[in-house]
């Protein structure tokens, strides 16, 4: 009898202490609750090298963690940021990073073209257009429509039209075989101010209808949406072709 | 030069320790995973699924392979093992190699694998770029496999020689970087002693980084690397291990 109760009292003392832990633990979780990372805005860019060293030397593997890692910027653990609340300056040095990393893919271009070009605070989109005009330089078959791309916002939503003619010269200029023939009129489209949203329908279809069939059905998609919603009001939008599929 | 039926139990060993098994269910997971993030990509989604299930396949390898190798003689010297069979009619040189050829044959076959999940992930895009990687994961594998036998031979901790070859693996895939940041910082500073020490950990270091790179399995093999390189690379990092292990092992009092 007296060694069950020397047994029984350690055992008691111990589920105390259990609850006492499991009453503690409930605190920290009920104070912690609410308490989540801040959205600090776009972090500071590491170096190629940097960029490297944290996927043990493996350039491609680094560039594939990055372009994933902008794409979802901002928008991750429940929270949604509007594209006003970026640091455009910032984004474009990972950008330039991402390109530091491979010149040749066209993933960090569509993440920079398609979602970050899509802010309507035009002015931020300079170092967007200086990104793009920069991965469209590379001589490799399409990459031109990068320039293109880089074009259509400085000219339709960034109104820079110096910037814009600058590229547009450099895409005419651009010794290259199997361009289609309207990259060569891309001046001319600069130049004339007048229907504006005539000029960047034009040229957004003209691509579509000129690589439709060798851009990846991805990118088509972000093209379509991109003329149905950014180009066209929702009323031009219900009438035209393109957009039946998306009504 | 080796013994057969020792090279024999090494790979029987690791038949017997489920190392085909649990590598395999490593690699689904690595793929499935590769897979669920390049689908979360906007553009360009099997290159992302190719780059993270190669890149994590390759150091899966390495991790399970040396983890494998290091537990495995750590286990051989404490249960006597070694002293045992070191009693039979066989030279130590011999011993070692036999063991050294078992666990390269081992390294060869899951690296072989490794090519073979990658090719089933996306058959249309095959290409040259992934019999190279395919061939240079081989051979990382077996280098790592040696270096990871040399680790095990001289140091009586099974955790610190897993420790040190993991180490030496990130540092050789690194080495390229790290001589690069050294070449630029020359303008800029002046740290003579940290390079020279750097320099010289390097001169005994694989380049590991020009070996299964995942750019190889989008853009085809580099240029400036050939079967040749890598078989090489190798032949002499394998060659200059073993005899630092053989020589361990010859002066080893049991």
């Amino acid at each position: 009898m007296d060694t069950n109760i020397r047994d029984k009292k350690p055992f008691h003392i111990l589920l105390l202490a259990l609850i006492f832990c499991i009453l503690i633990n409930g605190a920290v979780w009920f104070s912690l609750r609410d308490v989540r990372a801040k959205w600090a805005n776009v972090p500071p860019t590491p170096s190629a090298a940097s960029a490297a060293l944290s996927t043990l030397g493996d350039r491609q593997f680094a560039y594939r963690m990055t372009t994933l890692f902008l794409q979802n910027l901002g928008d991750t653990g429940g929270r949604v940021t509007n594209l006003r609340e970026y640091n455009y300056i910032d984004l474009g040095k990972w950008f330039d990073l991402t390109f530091a990393l491979d010149p040749y893919s066209n993933a960090a271009p569509t993440v920079a073209g398609y979602v970050y070009g899509a802010n309507q605070n035009t002015s931020e989109l300079g170092p967007i257009i200086d990104y793009l005009e920069k991965a469209g330089s590379v001589m490799k078959p399409q990459k031109w429509r990068w320039q293109l791309h880089a074009i259509f916002l400085a000219r339709h939503r960034m109104k820079d039209y110096d910037r814009a003619l600058d590229i547009a010269n450099k895409l005419a200029n651009r010794d290259e075989e199997g361009l289609p023939a309207f990259t060569k009129q891309a001046p001319a489209f600069v130049m004339n101010v007048k229907g504006d949203k005539q000029a960047a329908l034009m040229m957004m279809t003209n691509l579509l209808k000129s690589e439709g069939e060798n851009l990846p059905p991805s990118e088509v998609n972000n093209i379509i949406a991109y003329i149905c919603e950014q180009i066209l009001s929702p009323e031009e939008a219900q009438m035209h072709d393109l957009c039946t599929p998306m009504r | 030069m080796i013994s057969a039926s020792l090279t024999k139990y090494v790979i029987t060993a690791a038949f017997r320790d489920r190392l085909l098994v649990s590598m395999l269910v490593i690699f689904a997971i690595a793929i499935s995973l590769s897979t669920f993030f390049g689908s979360a990509a906007i553009n360009e989604k099997q290159e992302f699924t190719a780059v993270f299930a190669a890149g994590s396949i390759r150091m899966l390898n390495i991790f399970g392979l040396c983890l494998f190798v290091v537990f495995f003689i750590r286990r051989s010297f404490e249960a006597r093992e070694i002293e045992y069979m070191l009693t039979r009619p066989i030279g130590r040189i011999k011993f070692l190699l036999s063991y050294a050829i078992g666990f390269s044959i081992i390294a060869i076959f899951f690296g072989l694998i490794s090519g073979l999940c990658i090719y089933f992930l996306e058959p249309k895009s095959f290409s040259n770029g992934h019999i190279m990687w395919m061939f240079s994961i081989c051979i990382e594998n077996v280098i790592m496999v040696n270096a990871a036998l040399f680790f095990a031979m001289i140091l009586s901790s099974a955790a610190t020689a897993s420790f040190t070859v993991l180490g030496f693996y990130a540092v050789s895939r690194m080495m390229a970087e790290l001589l690069g940041i050294i070449d630029a910082s020359k303008q800029l500073t002046k740290s003579e002693g940290l390079e020279m020490i750097v320099q010289f950990v390097s001169f005994f270091m694989p380049r590991l980084d020009m070996m299964g790179q995942t750019s190889w399995l989008l853009y085809g093999p580099s240029d400036q690397i050939s079967y040749g390189f890598l078989f090489l690379q190798g032949a002499i990092y394998s060659a200059l291990l073993l005899c630092a292990a053989m020589i361990d092992l010859v002066l080893r009092k049991f």
